[in-house]
């Protein structure tokens, strides 16, 4: 029951810690510029939260596996592919788990004045600089209910993580995997005893998330 | 040298349509009702907005020309905008704001002392007046020593006895940096003291004024100006 729940923790850290660092910047780009595909960026960014988890993960099977572009890629660098992998299970988190990183940022994003970015623009700040110096501590708030949101949905990730990972034990077999397995194999006290586990945390990190959110309102309309 | 101004932009409600030049190293006031279009003027100087048509020039430096597709960004463009609301960074401390961009880091802590904001350098914009933070913003601008100077009613939340202090020592900054400064106000009195040029704006058009007393300079018609260029 250990080691399907160190997994999860694992897999939940490596994904949020990634995620944060690739959504913020995407977050920042999608709220404040305008460009020709904004539309097709967001759809495409936002595309897992409304497919169903078996299609992305066949999708990303084929991908990942042998046969496919980034599968063919690992084996000539790594010697082996990531589906049914670990690897390949923290490469379809990321995916999954990008619009719920992305929205957390770009609603706390477009809480913030812009006048403050505005500021900074006449200011002669880059927009490196204006991203890095200040939105970035504007929107700290926002930055961890997106961690916290990631972290919890990566560790109750099912179907994407099943199609790609298949459920190998002390590999691929993850918590959320392991209480499936339990229940078939009619192991309740186990699948209950780990469902407890992860509802507890789940529950802990959403209210975190929720405390979160409302100091990052404090923040910004407290200051104006 | 001057500040050339020849722009058309289709507002909601109307067009408004600029036409001046203004000597580099001097002052401006922009003054008109609510609603005239001063502040988007401001905004375009700065870059914030876009126009429909026509050029801004700094000198020889060209902020944007729409005939040839020229847009110079604003924070290319080594100017400062102290916004109506005394807009800061809300994270930092009215002493890191000023900071932040100042050009001479030394000359912070004068600017905190003349603006009386010396006791209140720790707090954060949250933590200060209007009136407070209004001196802070004009503060930060002023720290980056900026060749073109944009204020937005700088003075509207500040008490009679503030608002001469500032006044004064903001004309003493001016003359001495010789930084050309464009100020939109509703107050005579503080446009009398601040500038020798005045423009009306109203409903987006421009009427060129000249000081209601003796002594001053009148504003001179762009036409005139722009064959000195």
């Amino acid at each position: 029951m250990i080691t399907p729940l160190w997994l999860s923790f694992k897999l939940a850290i490596i994904v949020t810690a990634i995620l944060v660092v690739l959504a913020s910047p995407l977050a920042y780009v999608l709220s404040f510029r305008q460009f020709r595909g904004k539309p097709w960026l967001e759809s495409l960014i936002m595309l897992p939260l409304v497919l169903p988890p078996t299609v992305l993960g066949f999708g990303l099977l084929l991908f990942l596996g042998p046969h496919g572009p980034l599968g063919k890629l690992f084996w000539r660098f790594f010697g082996y592919t990531p589906a049914f992998h670990f690897s390949g299970l923290v490469l379809a988190c990321l995916i999954h788990g990008l619009p719920f990183a992305v929205q957390p940022l770009k609603a706390a994003m477009s809480k913030l004045d812009r006048k403050i970015l505005e500021l900074a623009e006449v200011s002669g700040l880059s927009p490196l600089h204006t991203f890095i110096q200040i939105v970035l501590p504007n929107v700290w708030p926002g930055i961890m209910a997106a961690a916290i949101i990631t972290f919890a949905h990566t560790l109750g990730e099912f179907g994407v993580v099943l199609m790609v990972g298949g459920g190998i034990p002390g590999k691929t077999l993850v918590a959320s995997i392991a209480i499936y397995s339990y229940v078939e194999a009619l192991e309740y006290t186990k699948a209950a005893w780990l469902s407890l586990i992860l509802l507890v945390l789940s529950y802990v990190v959403l209210c975190t998330a929720m405390f979160l959110e409302r100091r990052q309102n404090t923040c910004i309309f407290g200051s104006t | 040298m001057y500040l050339r101004v020849n722009i058309k932009k289709l507002l909601p409600a109307f067009t408004l349509k600029v036409d001046f030049s203004l000597p580099v190293g001097e002052s401006m006031v922009l003054f008109g009702p609510s609603g005239s279009g001063k502040t988007t003027l401001l905004r375009i100087l700065a870059g914030l907005e876009q126009i429909d048509q026509g050029y801004v020039y700094f000198g020889r430096d060209c902020f944007v020309n729409t005939h040839e597709k020229i847009f110079l960004p604003p924070r290319k463009r080594n100017l400062a905008l102290v916004f109506q609301e005394g807009i800061l960074f809300p994270h930092l401390s009215l002493e890191k704001n000023i900071n932040l961009q100042a050009k001479d880091k030394e000359q912070t802590k004068d600017l905190l002392q003349i603006l009386g904001l010396w006791s209140l350098r720790k707090r954060k914009p949250a933590e200060v007046s209007g009136g407070e933070r209004q001196r802070a913003a004009l503060a930060q601008a002023l720290a980056r020593k900026p060749r073109l100077l944009l204020l937005d009613e700088p003075f509207s939340a500040l008490d009679q006895k503030t608002k001469e202090t500032v006044i004064n020592f903001l004309k003493t900054w001016q003359e001495e940096n010789k930084t050309t400064m464009v100020v939109i106000t509703h107050q005579w009195d503080e446009a009398q003291e601040l500038s020798s040029y005045w423009l009306e704006i109203w409903r987006g058009e421009t009427k060129f004024c000249t000081r209601p007393f003796p002594g001053h300079k009148f504003f001179v018609p762009p036409a005139q100006l722009r064959a000195n260029v």
